[in-house]
Parts: structure tokens; sequence; C-alpha cells
């Protein structure tokens, strides 16, 4: 565990790197020393019960929640430290879990709000008009006003037209219905496609683990196991429900 | 009918004032959750900026854009720079009391600046005094100009908030900030640049309304009391509904002066109701329209933690400290000559008044801004039944802790600012309709007897002592037990509270009648310290610096309500005593002044740095100092000494690291400290 | 006829479905579980249940009196007591002051047992839940597992019929859940109603005698652990459908 950034076989310093990462809140520590690395040009899936910490490792990645200690490395920079909105600039796009939207602005104004990180409104609007036609014809409505699946297609609309670096992704199901989530998913597919980075915090492991390339399982404040999503899908669902043998505890 | 349409017009135009100035204070509200009882001054300095300019002859219309669109914004954005930005994790009372800490600064600053004696401020309204005939009524360029300035408000406002980025931006932060902070906007720069608006707006209300009214600061600040009733119809939030609250606002008060005339022939003669009514149209309207605010749902919120601390007292130490007040007050007062002995008097009785919010808002997490208008209740009460007996003081607490129950009925369903504002509308409303009415108050100052056995000056004042000692005793005492408790919890989670079955209406209202009494009973001694009830001292303002050296001194403590009551008082005091001199050509004794004046404010803004007020701070310290000493004195172990006690101070912060250590930056400080060694041997030798 | 019944309970939220026409049994005697992926309305439900969300349409009722319009304190007068999620304890009284309100709030209906003063029953329940090592700390300075044992030991002062349990052992290590699992039971035989809503299903699945199963606001499935276990139906809540 050295101060230097790792780098992989073929000479490639990882999209995401955290080594021994501790959160808190407040006197209550979440995190217990996580360790995680997602190649760039990946689809990461981290899965696992809810309380494992998986939103916190994704909070303290994009800078909601700072560690209380070890170190978080984004393309090699050390980013300890750094404000969300800082990196949120820099090309870190964080889709927050629930509705990412502002319930109280208009579709085009939700997607005005997306261009702090630098692109222009018309290129925002074109991306995501293309990819979903039924926001142009709402772009007057309240976002707030809109069914669960279309609120969360504008949340994901910023992932596709701000160009990010690495798109963070925090239960993009969360009280949607399997066939919302399915297309949702399949838009998640098409930014990877891109080349962008992805990390997708889920608990419906089985959606994810289609699109993931890898997958890293979550208890206890830890990363317990990364392999492919196939070797993960057994543990999975003695880690949920429990089964009598092979249980968490 | 010409005067129907002379009155519409004549509420148009103040209503077109309102709208200006209660836009403004909602535009700050909505981005920056801060309540800025300070946006009235913010329009009295702009008011007095412009004037400045046209003294310095610069044009009308080029003055009032420097004063808009420069010195306003840039007040605007000094203002939530250095002041509120620091409002982050306070209590809702910090949030109101360091905006009333700026009114008073601003109150204090403008006459240092704009010296009223030795110039006559004027300002010509716009046109001057050229009238238009409207349907047969004259009505005044100026009137005119300020509804169209109102329409224009409106419609730039709505094209900023919802045609530019950075308005959209602002309503973001409103929504959601984390959000906005995902999406990269920057929220702070949101919360200046509505600081800024705001204050522009409330110049330009200043501006406006400067020439109608006096240029008089304390006029041009309060003004703005009656605007607030037009942004609690928007409830803070919607800027049309504040326009139509202004509308409604602006009309209902030409109205009452035109046509409320006479008093109903059933009163009798001493008894005016009109005129009195008339008056308090807009705190009527603010009361009214706070009672339709839908009760709040009561809401699970988590383990809060705040910067503030709440002490838990003793009841021996707080015995002790009484004891030894009175002492050092018996002693003392025999050195004092007649006035000081009068004003340090006063300080105590302050110090009593301000005793009563302990228990409702040091411990109850109520707001009230309304201490000493329950304190006149008190002094009306020992003036009309004292005769120099107690029942004076039984009479005034009953009053008072009557008032207070029924106050607190309506009051209850309401939180935070809108309890505030609505004990605010009570305080007005006492004063316009009860405090001014002839039938009560004859003279403005009614006489008032000592109780029996303290007629001395000197004599009063231990007694005074006392009485603030037993009262702390009993609030101490509450607090330890069932009731104070009670009221602890019900501050730290209502929802708690309710769901192990408390009913949190009656706590409240129980809580507020205590603090209505004491009060009464504080306000009953005031008025024996002059032995005189004079109506001004009860009025409506003096809620406020009651209330903001209350929490200076330590809202939840009993010392900390002796040291705002003294505080007060003292700046009254401080003055006098200190020598004439001269400072390159100008006169000390008004620079002292001058800087006596703003005390109160700065003490006020600094709650924003330590939320717990001076006796917390100063305990603090004594303690630390303590701790420091106690630390010198253990004998270090002979070898780790030197790097023990480094080690301890290697805390982040003074390495200048704003980040939490990593496990290998600790071992390459270890290393260089030479302490990777230290430890090893440390860990040999218990193992 | 169960203790605390809830039927058809609707819950919205602008135009989004938080809770669809749940219907919950808790009875005497045991402990009845809710679980459910995130965002599937237990909260929702159990802020329902004690009043701190009022329903669009639905009837909760305890002990065969319905209380669907009832304030807080008049359902936690008539024996409704719970915990919260994220803690709701008086983070500036200490662990014994935190108890003590609870104990000292005059009951309208059952009064406490003759001859026990309220700093008495204050420790029964500190010897019960086991709270002695840290009753005189400040409350928003205990751990979290001391923090959850208090909540649980404030609840249970104020002698309740029915006990409504919001994540108890969220946060807790693995002996202080095992602890907390003991003592659930030992509540439930004693003759206490426990609903008990859970992320930990392990726990749930070791304690409750009955489970609901909720998602996307609705009750997917009801039953002994054993059949929760293996409905399928259940299993794709919480492990979601592939996407093909």
């Amino acid at each position: 565990m050295s101060g230097e950034p790792t780098v992989d076989a073929g000479g490639e310093v990882p999209l995401i790197e955290l080594r021994d990462v501790r959160a808190a809140y407040g006197r209550i520590e979440v995190l217990h020393g996580v360790d995680l690395v997602v190649p760039e040009g990946s689809v990461f899936a981290l899965l696992g019960p809810n309380g494992a910490g998986k939103s916190t490792t994704l909070k303290v990645i994009s800078g909601q929640l700072h560690a209380t200690a070890g170190s978080i490395r984004l393309g090699g920079h050390r980013v300890n430290g750094v404000s969300a909105e800082d990196l949120a600039r820099a090309g870190v796009c964080t889709i927050p879990e629930g509705r990412g939207v502002f319930a109280n602005l208009t579709v085009r104004e939700n997607l005005q709000m997306m261009t702090f990180t630098g692109s222009s409104l018309r290129h925002v609007e074109e991306k995501a008009y293309a990819r979903f036609p039924r926001l142009k014809e709402r772009r007057g409505q309240l976002a707030g006003t809109m069914s669960g699946g279309e609120q969360q297609m504008l949340s994901l609309a910023r992932g596709l037209a701000t160009d990010p670096a690495l798109l963070l992704l925090d239960e993009l199901s969360m009280g949607l219905a399997p066939l919302v989530v399915e297309e949702l998913y399949g838009i998640v597919a098409g930014i990877a496609a891109e080349g962008v980075s992805i990390l997708v915090v889920e608990q419906f492991a089985r959606t994810v683990l289609g699109v993931a390339d890898l997958a890293g399982l979550m208890l206890h404040g830890r990363v317990q196991r990364v392999g492919s999503p196939a070797e993960l899908e057994a543990e999975l669902s003695s880690a949920y429900l429990g089964a009598e043998t092979g249980g968490p505890r | 009918m010409e005067d129907f349409i002379t009155f519409t017009i004549l509420g148009i135009s103040l209503a077109a004032t309102y709208a200006v100035a209660a836009s403004g204070l909602v535009v700050t509200y909505t981005t920056s959750g801060i309540f800025n009882f300070a946006h009235g001054a913010i329009g009295a300095f702009g008011a007095f900026a412009y004037w400045q300019l046209l003294d310095w002859d610069v044009p009308e219309l080029p003055a009032v854009a420097i004063v808009l669109l420069v010195v306003a914004p840039a007040v605007g954005w000094l203002i939530e720079r250095v002041i509120m930005r620091g409002l982050q994790n306070v209590s809702e009372v910090i949030r109101i009391v360091v905006p009333i800490g700026l009114l008073f600064g601003m109150i204090a600053l403008i006459p240092i600046i704009w010296d009223p004696a030795s110039n006559s401020y004027v300002v010509e309204p716009f046109f001057g005094d050229s009238k238009v005939t409207i349907f047969g009524a004259g009505v005044r360029y100026h009137q005119l100009l300020t509804i169209v300035v109102a329409g224009v408000v409106a419609v730039g406002l709505r094209f900023f908030l919802f045609g530019t980025r950075s308005g959209v931006a602002m309503r973001a932060v409103v929504d959601d900030r984390p959000l906005a902070v995902l999406n990269g906007s920057r929220p702070d720069r949101s919360s200046s640049l509505s600081w800024s608006l705001g204050c522009s707006l409330a110049a330009l209300s200043g501006i406006l309304v400067a020439s109608i009214l006096s240029m008089e600061v304390v006029t041009l600040t309060f003004l703005v009391v009656n605007a607030y009733a037009a942004a609690v119809v928007g409830r803070l939030a919607s800027l049309p509904r504040t326009f139509l609250g202004a509308l409604i606002l602006g009309l209902l008060q030409s109205y009452a002066v035109g046509y409320l005339r006479d008093n109903p022939s059933f009163l009798p003669d001493d008894v005016d109701l009109i005129t009195n009514l008339r008056l308090a149209v807009p705190v009527i309207m603010l009361f009214v329209v706070l009672l339709a605010i839908p009760h709040a749902q009561l809401r699970a919120h988590g383990l809060i933690r705040s910067r503030e601390v709440v002490p838990r007292p003793d009841v021996v130490r707080s015995a002790i400290g009484g004891v030894v007040l009175v002492a050092v007050v018996a002693v003392v007062s025999g050195f004092l000559s007649g006035s000081d002995l009068l004003s340090w008097s006063r300080g105590l009785a302050l110090a009593l008044i301000m005793l009563s919010l302990v228990p409702l808002i040091g411990y109850g997490g109520q707001i009230s801004l309304a201490p000493m208008t329950f304190a006149g209740l008190g002094g009306f009460a020992v003036a009309r039944w004292g005769d120099g007996s107690v029942l004076g003081l039984v009479a005034a607490v009953v009053l008072s802790a009557l008032v207070g129950l029924l106050v607190s009925l309506p009051a209850l369903r309401l939180r935070g600012i809108y309890l505030a504002l609505s004990t605010l509308a009570f305080a007005y409303f006492v004063e316009k309709v009860v405090f001014t009415q002839r039938a009560l108050f004859p003279t403005t100052a009614l006489p008032v007897e000592r109780l029996g056995p303290v007629q001395g000056d000197r004599a009063y004042m231990i007694f005074l002592a006392v009485a603030f000692s037993l009262v702390g005793l009993l609030v101490v005492w509450i607090r330890l037990g069932p009731f104070g408790r009670r009221l602890q919890a019900m501050k730290d989670s209502p929802a708690a509270c309710a769901t192990l079955g408390l009913n949190l209406t009656r706590t409240k209202m129980q809580v507020f009648a205590l603090s209505a009494g004491i009060a009464g009973l504080g306000g009953a001694l005031l008025a024996g310290v002059s032995e005189n009830m004079s109506v001004e001292e009860y009025f409506a303002v003096q809620n406020l610096p009651v209330l903001l050296m209350a929490v200076v001194g330590g809202i939840a403590y009993v010392s900390g309500s002796l040291v705002g009551g003294l505080l007060l008082a003292s700046f009254a005091i401080i003055g006098q005593w200190v020598p004439t001199f001269e400072v390159a050509g100008m006169d000390g004794q008004d620079l002292v002044d001058d800087l006596l004046l703003l005390m109160p404010a700065l003490a006020g803004l600094n709650l924003g740095r330590n939320p717990n007020g001076v006796v917390n701070e100063v305990g603090r310290q004594l303690r630390e100092r303590r701790q420091r000493r106690e630390e010198e004195r253990v004998e270090p172990p002979e070898r780790f000494a030197s790097p023990t006690s480094l080690r301890h101070s290697l805390d982040a912060e003074s390495l200048g690291v704003d980040r939490p250590f990593t496990v290998e930056e600790l071992a390459v400080l270890d290393r260089a400290l030479d302490l990777r060694d230290l430890e090893e041997e440390l860990s040999r030798g218990t193992a | 006829m169960a203790l605390l019944e809830a039927r058809g309970v609707n819950v919205r939220f602008g135009g989004h479905a938080a809770v669809t026409d749940a219907d919950i049994d808790v009875e005497v005697g045991r402990v009845t579980g809710l679980i459910g992926p995130n965002g599937a309305g237990k909260t929702t439900l159990f802020n329902v249940l004690t009043g701190l969300q009022p329903c669009v349409s639905g009837r909760v009722s305890l002990n065969g009196i319905e209380i669907t319009g009832m304030a807080p304190h008049d359902r936690a007068q008539r024996g409704l007591a719970r915990t919260f999620q994220r803690l709701e304890l008086f983070g500036s009284l200490t662990a014994r002051e935190n108890l003590l309100v609870a104990a000292e709030i005059p009951r309208r209906f059952g009064a406490p047992p003759a001859g026990l003063t309220a700093a008495q029953r204050v420790d029964e329940v500190v010897d019960l839940v086991g709270l002695g090592a840290f009753v005189d700390q400040r409350a928003d300075e205990l751990t979290t597992g001391h923090a959850r044992l208090l909540e649980l030991g404030r609840a249970l002062v104020t002698r309740p019929k029915v006990l409504l349990l919001d994540e108890p052992a969220s946060g807790l290590d693995a002996d202080e859940t095992a602890y907390l699992a003991r003592l659930l039971r030992e509540l439930a035989d004693s003759g206490l109603a426990v609903l008990l809503v859970e992320h930990d299903v392990p726990l749930v699945m070791q304690v409750c005698r009955r489970v609901y199963v909720l998602d996307l606001g609705k009750v997917i499935s009801v039953g002994t652990p054993e059949e929760i276990r293996v409905d399928q139906r259940v299993v794709d809540a919480y492990l979601g459908q592939e996407v093909p």
C-alpha cells in the first residue's frame, strides 16, 4: 500500500482507485476500509444488501462525503477533500438515488442546469431530445409532475449530454417497474458504448449483471469480493435472503 | 367617487412599495433560508446613499443606477460573505437573531455616516410635486412611477428567475441543494447573488419612500415590517402571491385611512378603537395570514448535531451564584451614584425579562419576539393595581401569563420564523391598540409605586438582585425537573415526543404561560426602577434588542440573561465614564459613543461564530485554561515527555491540512518525527 | 382479531404511489416482520401506523378501536410505541433522562402499576434492556448500538401494547444483533405485539413468525420465513429480473 497510484500490467492508470477508505456519518463509521479499482472504460456494478455502504462509497467518490481515512484517486489524481461541485465540473457525473431531477423546474430548466459542466444548452437539448423524444414533448412541464420513469430519464440525460469521463449511478431502479428499469439500463449500455466509465450501485442484482463487465460485492462496509458478474450471482442470493448455508454472518 | 379613486390609487402606490420591499425579502429568504430583519435598514442605507449622490450633484437617474447596481449589491454581497455564510448548522433562533444584530448595526451606522444633527436630509419626489388628474382625482407622478417600478420589478424578476441560467440555478438551489452541487453549479454563488439582489430591491423601496416619509432611519427601517404580511401571503416563497399580498395590504390600509373615521357610538368617549386599528392593519393582516398557514407535519429528522451546546445546570451552584450576585450588588451599590444606580438596576430588571426566554427558547426551542410586550402588560398591572403591595406583582404575573396563554393558542401551530413573526405581530398589535389606548394610558407614563419596604434606590437594586436570583433558581429547578426535561425533549425531537404520548400543544401552552409570567414580573420590576411605567419602553421594537442581547449572553443559561441584561444596560452607561479626549481633531467622546452604539450589533453578528453566547464562551475558555494548567502540572513521564506532547499537538489543522490523513501520510509523519520507534517501544513495553 | 390492523392503506407523494392497498396485521405475542427492497414504502407505512403520515385512504385500528385520524400522541397513549430508522433521541439529555421523559408523561389509559415511581420504572427498563453501563452518558454521545437500545428502552418505558421497530439492527455489530434478536423474542413472549421493519433479512427470518414483503408499495407476499424464502416473487423483488 504505497502512496503511488496503482499501474496495471498494460501501464494504464485505473479510473477509480480507492485504498482503505473509511467514512462516517457523525461518529457512526459506515465504511471500514474500502478497496476498489475500476478500470477505465468499464462498467462496474457495486452490489450488496442495504446498509452495506454502497451509496456511501459512491458519495465518497463524488465528493459529497469526505473520507476520514484512506486515499481516493480518480484517473491517478488524488481527490480527497475536493468539493463535489469541482468534481462535477471536472467530468464526474453523479445521478443520485431516488429522483435526480429538480421537481419544481421545467424539463428545459433541468437541462439548463446541466450546462454548468461546460456544454452549451443547445448541445444538451439536442442530445437529450434525440435519445428521449418524450422529454422534448414535455420540455415545458414541471419535472415533478412526470412519471417516475420519465423523471429518471431526465436525470439520466445528464449522463448522456454532458460528456462525462465517469458516470456514477445510485440505485437507478429504485421504486420503478421492471420494464422501465430495463429501458433505462439499455440507455446506460449505450452510454458505456461511447467509452464512458460507469460505476453502478444497485440492489436489483440480476438487472445489472447483464450490463456490467465487473462486479463487486459489498458487505458490512467493505468490498468483500470482486469478480465477473456471473460468479457473484450465487453469493448474492445468500447475502440478501440469508439462506441457511453460507449466510454472511 | 373621487375619494374612492384617490384612495385606490394611493393604495396601489403603497402596495407597489410594499411589493418591491417584500419581493426582496422573499428572494433572500428562499435562497438562503434567512429572514432578513435588516431589510428595511438596508433600504434606509440605500436611501441615504442616494441622497449622498444627489448631494454630490450626481443627476437623479445615474444616482439611482449607482445605488441599485453598485452600492446595494456590494452591501448584500458583503453581508452574505462575512455574516450569513457562517450560519450553517445553527438553530433557527440564531438565524433569526443575527439579522436582528445586523438591523441594529445598520441603525447605528447610518447616523454615524450621515449625522442627523449636521444636515437636514431631504429627497424630493421624482417629478417634484407635479400631478396628473385621473377620474377627477389628483395623483402625483411619483406615485404612478412607483406603480410602474413595481411592475417592472415583477417582470424583471420573472425574467431573471425563469429566463437566465443564474436565476434557474437560484431556484434549483432552493429545490434541491445537493443536486445543484452535483450539476456543478455553485450554490454559494447563488446565495451571494440572492443577497445582492435582495439588497438592491431593499434600496429601491427605500429610495421610493424616502421622499414620501421623512429621511429618518428608524421610520424607514420599520416601514418594511408592514411588508412582512405581503411576504407571508406568498409563504416567503411565491413572488406572484407576494405581489398579491402587497396589493391587498396597500388597499386595505388606504381604505382604512379613508373610510374608518368614526368610532362606533357604543364605545365610551375615551376609548379610541378606530385610529388604533387603522395603524394596526398590517400586523392584523400578518397575524391572520399566519393563521391560515397549514399545520406543519411532524417529521422525524434524525439525531441533530447542532453546534449549540445545551448546558445542564446545577441547583447548588446556581444557589451559590445567586447569593454571590446579591452580595456583590449589595456592596457595589454603595459606591454607585444616583443615576448609575438606576441604570444598573434597569439592567437587572432587563435581565429578569430575558430570563423569561430561557425556558421558552433556550430549553423549549419556541421562538418569541414579544418578551417586552409581556413585560409591558406586567408594568401596566403594577401601575394599575400595585399601590406598593405584593398584590401588584401577583397581578403582573397573572395578567401576563393569561395573555401569554391566549396568544399561544393560535401561535402553537406555527414553528420557527412563522412563530417568531406571529409573536412580533402580537407585539405590534398590543403597541398600537393597547399601549396607546387613552382609556388605559391617560399619559404615556403611569406612576408606579415600589414595593412597600424597598423604597430607596439602593434597596431596590438589591431587591432586584434577590428577585433575579430567586427566579433564576426557579428556572434551574424547572429545567432539572420533569417539565424541564420535557421542554428539552420537545426541542430535540418533537416527533419522538409525540410518539411517546406527549401532548405537544399542552406543553407549549404551559411554557408560553410560564415565560410570559416571568416577563410580566420583570416588566413590573422594571417599571419600579424609574417609578414610572413609560409605554415606549415596551413598544414592539424594544423586543428586538432584548432578544438579541439574551442570545448574545447565552439563551440557554440563567447567567446568560444576567450578562445580556447588564450588557444592554451598560451600553448606555459606559459612555459617560470615558473621559473626553480628542482623536485627530474628532471628538473622542463621540467616537466612543458611536462604537458603543455598534456594540450590540457586533456582539449579535459574532453569534454566527459562537452561537452559544458569552457565558458559554467565557466558561469554555476558563475550562480550557484550567485544563491546560492542570496538564502542565502533571509530571511528564521521564523519557517520552517531549515527543508525546508533540504528538498531541499534531492534529491536521495545526499542520494546515484540511483533509483527513491517510495511513501512509501518518507513517511518513511518524518517521519524520522519529515516532515510529517510540511507538514500537511503547507497544513492546505493554506486551 | 389482530391487535393492530391496517386495511387498504394508500399513500401518495405527488404523482408517486408510495403505498398501495396495504393490509397488515400485528398480533399479540409474536414478532411480525416487514421487509422489502429500498424505496418499497416500509417507513412510509410505519409513519401511517404511528400517525406521522396521513394516508389518502385506508383504515388503521388498534385493539378494535379505529385510530386512523388520531394524532400521534393519542395513539401513543393507547399503547402504540415506536423507534426510528434515523435515531430520534433527545440528544442533549442523558440516557436516563431520555427514559424519564417517557416515564413521566401522564397516561390516560392503563395507569402504571401502583407504587412504582417514574424513576423505578426507568430502572426496570434499564435492567431489562441492559442500559446500565451508559445510563448517565449524554444521548448524542452514545455509539449506534447503545443509542438503538436506548430508543428501544424509551419505547418500552411507556408500557406499550404494540411496539413498532424501524430498523433496530442497522449499525449494530454481530454480537449486538444477536442480543437484539434474543431481546425481541423475550418481549414477544411477554405478551407484546412487535412489528419489525428490518433490512437485515437473516435477523427477520430468525425472530419473526410471520413476514410481510413489500415491493413498490404493495404487499407482494405474506407467510412464515420458510415460505417467504422460496417465494419466487420475493426472490425477484430482491434480486431483480434479468434483463434479457
